[in-house]
């Protein structure tokens, strides 16, 4: 099957599938919580109450607010928040680009850190190098986002003063969201490059290869980690997806206003278009990421093209 | 009765031991070695307010919020016709001149003069008039609004307008010190209540400036505010949802003003001696409420059950163990001290868990009985574990509790629903008048859908009096007639109110922790 045809089939299984996480959506935010009365307060009176869900349409049959929804959507229209009383897209694309910043950040750091320790630790396989690193696996693994992006800013914002406590606009602002958010994906990351490289240099083909007096460097580099990274790919496909998720604790930290923010004020508010259009564009980034992947798969790997 | 103290600070040593350095790098390794190795430049511009704020403001139109810090915000440009003063809670005038009722149904509002918006329209009676009327019309502030129900505005010269009501309503100076902003009528009208939101003008010491969003919001100084130019150039309000990053960015020099913040945190700084934390008596107080009419309830229409199950809760342990003293008792009112209604003559039932059994056992009640308890989780302080610890002294004298922790837009919905417990937490942060706390109370079907216990005749009359009654004093003694009734008939478990707590840096000056929770702009400066 052609590049094109694939991607094109692709996309075309995504439209069920953005249906029923709407569907979804849509039913379980309106089980629990009133916006009306949340935003109202204490002493609202059931008239005050009615007459703003009213004015929100939310007093309609919820076949009636589906339909509705859906025919904007259509027309790209997503609705209007009923807390900022802003149309969703608007709310949504201000703080797209900070959460894509970061996330993207936290890939690249994620790799650029993993993929060296993995092979390093593979390499210096049960010496002191691979105790060391399979010590940070661990640590980096166990220790919550919450707390340690609190460890680190203490320690670079509060106690060295190298970077601000919180806040967005420079890289010295995305240093310390970016590693927080980054740290566990580096420890997984690592263990699987680890694990994969391990499993490839005692295959026989790395054995003639060095059989065949190639170099150390261009048997692990060239050889070895590019079979060994259809694994940790894979991985960090689902790891990107999740990691716009993981980012709300992580804005929430340091202030960083990406969408995660958004979306627990959205949920405590019981704001239900803003959460339909935070989730709907949190499933386009997921099928976008792991149609990414799938495709990179066939560079990487020519088998895997074929297939 | 009104507690804002500066607490002394030791100084916190800024340089960093090399042991220590050594360690913490060593522990995040990676990070120390991309970070940059310059000092970062925290400083801020002398001219220049910081704020760390507690959330993004939805909206900067105080219409249409009933957030009080939203609405702090939005008063770095708005103002009201009134205020409440930081410490005795007095109603006095800001923009109005003065106010009387010159008749039961009719107050009149004398308006300050000389006085424009920053878009070069006047404030005069017709704004005012504009203005209130906007304010009675928002759906948000229906609630509010409904005390003067039928009203109309009226103006009487350039800078006199009265506002007359069906009936006698004595809580009109406190709603002009609770709400009522004052907004440009033409540019209002023209770009309607959510642009206004965006993009308010308004009297105050500042303008507008720009915003982005879930970061921040600037304002730059009025040259022609009324009362003279600010002494600050611009104020920023930077969005900090997470407190510990408000104290972090506080103590590294970064903000000004960390606001809203636990005692745990705000005591992490009291060894910091470039900053000064100011605590205050808040006016959010703390309720379990009775639910009698829900099934199963029964026994909690007996008023000596009810008087009971405030023995059996030990609230001073409660005040001691979980906010470390850091919260005011309720003393066995809704009031708290400062209030306008409070009672001096009444005092909190004291714990006595033995005498609790007894009155519940007289009851009728040798066994006991069951009953849910519903608490919020991570809506207000330490609600959890008040929940969990008031269920425990309850099982103490013999009651079967099933407790229900919620998240609050569930407890919400299942308070209206009346479906929420028997007894149930509340958090009420109202106008200081027990007028609104009563009413609360009073229209309690309103708000949860069905009447909570039985009501005391002589009490119902009273309160229909007090409504209507426009002398102060004789409303006040009104209150306090109904506050002894209720002492022996309580609507609820009394509990605290809570303690608010502020971390400003030491080159502000003019702060004041206010019991409101509002933040307002007017005295403060910076010093160089």
């Amino acid at each position: 099957m052609n590049l094109p045809k694939y991607v094109l089939q692709r996309v075309i299984q995504t439209i069920p599938m953005l249906l029923f996480v709407l569907v979804l959506v849509f039913s379980l935010t309106r089980l629990t919580g009133d916006p009306a009365s949340l935003m109202l307060g204490d002493a609202a009176t059931n008239e005050s109450v009615g007459a703003l869900r009213d004015q929100w349409g939310l007093n309609d049959p919820l076949l009636i607010q589906f339909w509705d929804y859906i025919r904007n959507l259509l027309t790209g229209d997503m609705g209007a928040s009923l807390r900022y009383s802003r149309p969703v897209a608007d709310l949504i694309g201000e703080r797209l680009m900070a959460s894509m910043v970061l996330v993207t950040a936290s890939v690249i750091i994620s790799v650029v850190v993993s993929v060296p320790l993995g092979v390093l630790a593979a390499r210096r396989w049960n010496r002191k190098e691979d105790t060391l690193i399979r010590l940070f696996v661990v640590v980096g693994q166990a220790v919550p986002r919450f707390y340690l992006g609190i460890l680190l800013m203490l320690l670079f914002g509060l106690r060295l003063r190298w970077l601000p406590t919180s806040g967005y606009g420079t890289w010295k602002h995305l240093l310390l969201p970016a590693f927080t958010l980054a740290t566990p994906t580096i420890a997984l990351l690592t263990r699987l490059v680890r694990s994969s490289m391990l499993e490839v240099l005692s295959a026989d083909y790395i054995r003639t290869a060095r059989a065949k007096g190639l170099g150390e460097r261009s048997v692990v580099y060239r050889h070895a980690l590019r079979n060994a990274l259809m694994a940790p790919i894979t991985m960090l496909a689902i790891q990107a997806a999740q990691l716009v998720g993981s980012a709300v604790v992580v804005e929430q930290v340091f202030g960083w206003p990406g969408l995660g923010r958004l979306a627990l004020d959205a949920i405590y508010a019981r704001d239900f278009p803003l959460i339909q259009g935070i989730v709907l564009i949190l499933c386009l980034i997921v099928i976008v990421t792991n149609l990414v992947v799938d495709v990179s798969y066939g560079f990487i790997n020519p088998q895997a093209r074929a297939s | 009765m009104y507690g804002s103290n500066r607490v002394a600070k030791d100084a916190l040593s800024s340089a960093t031991s090399r042991r220590a350095l050594i360690g913490a790098s060593g522990a995040i390794g990676v990070g120390a070695a991309l970070a940059s190795g310059t000092r970062f430049a925290a400083a801020q511009e002398s001219s220049t307010l910081t704020i760390a704020f507690n959330l993004d403001p939805s909206t900067l139109n105080p219409m249409t919020t009933t957030n009080i810090a939203e609405e702090s915000v939005a008063a770095a440009v708005l103002e009201k016709l009134a205020l409440f003063e930081a410490e005795t809670l007095e109603v006095t005038p800001w923009l109005a001149e003065s106010w009387e009722y010159i008749e039961p149904t009719v107050f009149q509002i004398k308006l300050k003069s000389g006085i424009s918006f920053t878009n070069g329209e006047p404030f005069d009676a017709t704004a005012a008039k504009f203005s209130l009327e906007a304010w009675a019309e928002s759906p948000t502030m229906a609630q509010s609004a409904s005390q003067i129900a039928g009203y109309s505005v009226d103006i009487v010269d350039d800078l006199t307008v009265t506002i007359t009501t069906p009936n006698p309503v004595p809580t009109i100076p406190s709603l002009l010190g609770r709400y009522m902003y004052m907004v440009p009528p033409v540019y209002y009208a023209e770009v309607g209540p959510d642009e206004f939101g965006l993009a308010p003008i308004g009297t105050g010491p500042f303008i507008y400036e720009s915003r982005r969003a879930a970061q921040d919001v600037t304002f730059v100084k009025n040259p022609d505010w009324w009362k003279g130019p600010h002494p600050i150039d611009t104020v920023v309000f930077r969005v900090m949802p997470e407190e510990l990053s408000r104290v972090a960015a506080l103590e590294a020099g970064e903000v000004d003003i960390a606001y809203y913040l636990s005692y745990s945190l705000a005591s992490r700084l009291e060894g910091v001696d470039t900053a000064t934390v100011y605590s205050v008596d808040g006016l959010r107080k703390f309720l379990s409420a009775f639910n009698a009419k829900m099934e199963g309830g029964e026994p909690l229409l007996d008023p000596n059950v009810r008087v009971a199950l405030n023995h059996a809760v030990d609230l001073d342990g409660l005040v001691e163990f979980v906010f470390e003293g850091q919260a005011t008792r309720l003393e066995g009112q809704y009031a708290l001290p400062g209030e306008f209604g409070f009672s001096e003559t009444l005092s909190s039932y004291g714990y006595d868990p033995d005498l609790a059994r007894q009155m519940i056992a007289d009851a009728g009640y040798p066994d006991g009985f069951s009953l849910t308890y519903a608490y919020t989780i991570g809506r207000y302080p330490k609600d959890k574990e008040v929940g969990e610890i008031i269920s425990t002294y309850l099982q103490e004298v013999g009651i079967k509790v099933e407790q229900k922790p919620l998240e609050w837009g569930e407890f919400d919905k299942q308070r209206k629903e009346q479906t929420l417990g028997h007894i149930f937490q509340v958090g009420l942060l109202l106008i200081p008048d027990l007028n609104e706390t009563f009413n609360y109370m009073a229209y309690g079907e309103e708000v949860r859908g069905g009447p909570m216990i039985d009501w005391n005749d002589d009490w119902w009359a009273l309160f229909e009096e007090s409504r209507s009654e426009v002398d102060p004093d004789k409303r006040a003694a009104l209150y306090h007639q109904m506050l002894d009734i209720d002492h022996a008939e309580p609507y609820a478990i009394y509990l605290y109110g809570s303690k608010d707590f502020h971390a400003v840096s030491n080159r502000v000056q003019g702060f004041v922790a206010r019991k409101d929770q509002a933040l307002l702009l007017h005295d403060i400066s910076l010093s160089s």
